[in-house]
Formats: C-alpha cells, structure tokens, sequence
C-alpha cells in the first residue's frame, strides 16, 4: 500500500477543501450559506423545539408532584403577604412614573419588541447560545438587547440571518454590559464567566455595596437602554489584582429554561 | 444503502442535537450524537463510503454552532480517517462481546479529541483568519464531561442500531432482487 492511495488521496483532496470552506467562511461568506440552512431547518428547529420543551415540562412537573403541597402552603402565605404589598404598591407606582421621568429609565411599554421563539441551542456554546426564529426581516440587528417578558436582561443578538438570529446570554464568557446598581448608583461592568455564571466587575474600592442590591443596564455607550434588570447583587469579593471590587449577579432568570424572548428593536 | 432515507436520519439527529437536547439535558451534558453517528459510520462502513454523510453532518451540525462553516466538518473528517486507520489494524466490527466496549471507548476518544482540537482550531480561526468567532470555554475533565461522554455513548449505540436496521434491509432488498432477477 502506497502512502497516496486512493483512500488517502481523497482524504487530503476532502481535507483541502473543507480548509478552503474554513477560510472562505472566516471572509463572512457562511453567513449566506448558514441563512439559507437556517431558513429551510427554521420551521423543523421550531416544531421540534416546542414539543420537546413542552415533554421536558410534562417531567418536570410529574417530578415535582410531591412537593406541591409544601409549595401551596408556601404560595398561600405569599399570597397573603403579596396582598398587603400590592396596596402599598400602587401609591408607590405614582412615584415610580415621577422618578423615571427624572432618571430616564426606559419603561417596558415604550420599547419596540420582536417577539421570538427559542429554536436551537448551539451545542457548544455551554448553554449561552441560542438560535430564535426571527431574523433580519423581521428588523433584528446585530447586538440588539435581548429581554424577557419582565423587562430582565438575557442577552444581545450576535449573529443575524434572514429568518433566524443567534443569541448570546449575558452569562456568556464573552458577554459585556455596563451596569449600574439602583439604589447607590455604583457602575460597573456585568460579565458572564464560563458556565451559568454572572459578575460584576470594576467597582471601585471606593463605593459601598451591598448583598441584594438591584443591578440594572446603565445604558453607557448607548448599546442597551438604561433601566433593564440584570439581577441582584450577591457575594462580593476583591479582583485579583484588588484594584477593583468585584460581585456575583443572580439573576432571576432560568437560563437553561428559556422558550420566548423579546428583541429589542427600539428604545 | 438508500440515499433518501439516509438523508432523512441524517436530518433528524442533526434536529435532536440542535432543538431536543438542549430541552432534557443541562447545557454542559448535552451529548454529542452527530459525532456519535460519525463513529458509527466510519467503524462500520470505513471512511471513504460515507464520506460524504460525514460532511453533510459537519455541515449542518455547524449551522447550529457559533463555529465558521466547515469547522466541524473537517473535524469530523480527521476523525473519520484515523477511526479508519484504526479499525483497519484492530477490526473492531468483527469483534463480537468486545464490540461495545471498544465502540464506546472510541467515541469516548473522539469526543475527547473533538472537543479539544475543537478549542485548538477556534483559537487558529480567530488569530489566524481574524475570524470573529467568539472564545471558546477551557475543555474540563470532570463530572459533567464525563456524563456528556455517557450519553454520547449510550446516543452512538442507538444510531448503530439504526444503521445496523438500514443495512440489514438493503441486504435482504439486494438479495430478494437478485432472487427475482
């Protein structure tokens, strides 16, 4: 058997090729070819997508049966606790429209919002990266912020195809934003570690912050609109180099959960 | 083997891997199956026969993945012909009790192999090719990659019955033409 067998020969012509392929792409000529895939693949992604979020429940659900009567306990007395605050709510929410008059805080209601269905997970993204089914003709663009339903920050739009968009988490490793905690008004950046995870980082030495604090989109560099939430503050820490302070964030969101989210498109 | 329906198994594991598993598994333990069916392919049918269903699967596996088109595809290829290369020494699809536990230790390798040189090729893209590929996540040996590894295993045993269906019917449809004929 020679070294350029037929086998082989065709194993170095394919290898070329696919080398060729890489580097084409890196000149940003996939993008066409993945928007053409992610068109025909989009309704199938979808449907599968849906079914299989709603069977995942349905486990869920019978998993979690015996602890539902702990949990009705527990939610009739927040209930009842909810109830009183809701009345105390309401005079605050006068206040509220007064204060974001002054502090320029976008309210949900004025954004202008594309509403999406998860469709695809990237496989090697470690859950950051998903795929939803609304692209450039839809009016999505590149680094739009993308919220849940409760005006909670999850993510920007990385990527964009014709009918279908990539979004990466805030959790991402790559994932910048500039925050700001609500009640002192510290600033700082809010990035995603590897996994799941969330921080905030820059804090000067000198601020004063406090476990629970509210961290919200500072809207610096006009990327994000200000007044999104990020999450609450938890442990905090120093940076390596202890220039810095620097905190988790939990957010309120199931990252690993998400099914509809809402882009951005104008704020 | 017939080309359609092929196409349509080929098809619905790249859907499970891209839309169905991300439902059922944490993200760090979602199994690679697209991978798993790769290794399948090249111990049973060797690399040259379904080269070109190893690079559809690279193909559309990419279109899922923040990677440049192709990546996995050539990734994919590479493992192909080394499992090839491999199999020609130590014939693992003619060993009988042994079969399964050498399958599942070369899907264990190649996945190994595919998430590392994975890492290795997307720091070439975004040095080399100033690719605006995104940074990639450390490789960690731990208990999630193991679990990922599992059920990659346990999805590759899955797809090899499948194959193992798909060949036995086009054997007995040639011999019952050939019969006819």
């Amino acid at each position: 058997m020679t070294f350029l067998s037929r086998k082989n020969k065709k194993f170095l012509f394919v290898v070329i090729l696919l080398i060729v392929v890489v580097f084409v792409s890196s000149r940003g000529a996939d993008n066409p070819v993945k928007g053409v895939l992610l068109t025909i693949a989009s309704p199938f992604l979808k449907t599968f997508r849906i079914f299989s979020g709603g069977v995942a429940g349905l486990f869920d659900f019978l998993g979690s049966i015996g602890n539902l009567k702990n949990e009705n306990e527990k939610l009739t007395k927040e209930n009842q606790k909810l109830l009183s605050e809701n009345t105390r709510l309401k005079e605050i929410e006068k206040e509220n429209e007064i204060l974001r008059e002054e502090t320029k805080l976008a309210p949900k209601e004025k954004f202008d919002l594309e509403a999406s269905f998860i469709i695809a997970q990237d496989p090697e993204g470690q859950g950051n990266r998903y795929l939803i089914d609304k692209g450039k003709n839809s009016g999505i663009g590149e680094n739009m912020p993308v919220i849940v339903s409760s005006g909670i920050l999850v993510g920007k739009v990385s990527e964009v195809f014709p009918n279908a968009s990539r979004i990466s988490l805030i959790t991402d490793q790559n994932s910048v934003v500039n925050a700001e905690i609500t009640d002192s008004g510290v600033k700082g950046i809010a990035k995603g570690t590897f996994g799941l995870g969330l921080m905030l980082d820059m804090i000067s030495q000198a601020d004063v912050i406090n476990e629970g604090d509210k961290v919200i989109t500072s809207g610096l560099g006009k990327e994000m609109p200000r007044g999104l939430l990020v999450g609450k503050i938890g442990q905090i820490s120093q940076s390596p180099d202890r220039l810095f302070q620097q905190t988790t964030i939990i957010s309120p969101v199931d990252f690993s959960d998400l099914r509809i989210v809402f882009v951005v498109k104008k704020w | 083997m017939k080309n359609f329906p092929f196409f349509i198994f080929t098809s619905i594991l790249v859907i499970l891997q891209l839309s169905v598993l991300g439902a059922f598994f944490s993200p760090l333990r979602i199994p690679n199956i697209i991978l798993a069916f790769v290794v399948c392919l090249a111990i049973r049918k060797g690399f040259e026969n379904h080269l070109g269903w190893i690079i559809l699967a690279g193909i559309l596996f990419d279109i899922g993945t923040s990677r440049l088109l192709g990546s996995s595809a050539l990734l994919f290829v590479l493992l192909a012909f080394g499992i090839d290369k491999l199999n020609a020494v130590s014939n693992i699809q003619s060993r009988r009790l042994l079969f399964y536990p050498s399958f599942a230790l070369v899907i264990a390798i190649s996945l190994f192999l595919f998430d590392w040189a994975g890492i290795g090729l997307w720091s070439v893209e975004k040095y080399f090719l100033s690719a605006k590929v995104v940074l990639a996540a450390p490789l960690r040996l731990n208990a999630d990659f193991f679990w990922k590894t599992t059920f990659t295993v346990l999805g590759g045993y899955v797809a090899h019955y499948f194959l193992k269906k798909f060949q036995t019917n086009d054997s007995q449809k040639l011999f019952q033409q050939k019969a006819a004929g």
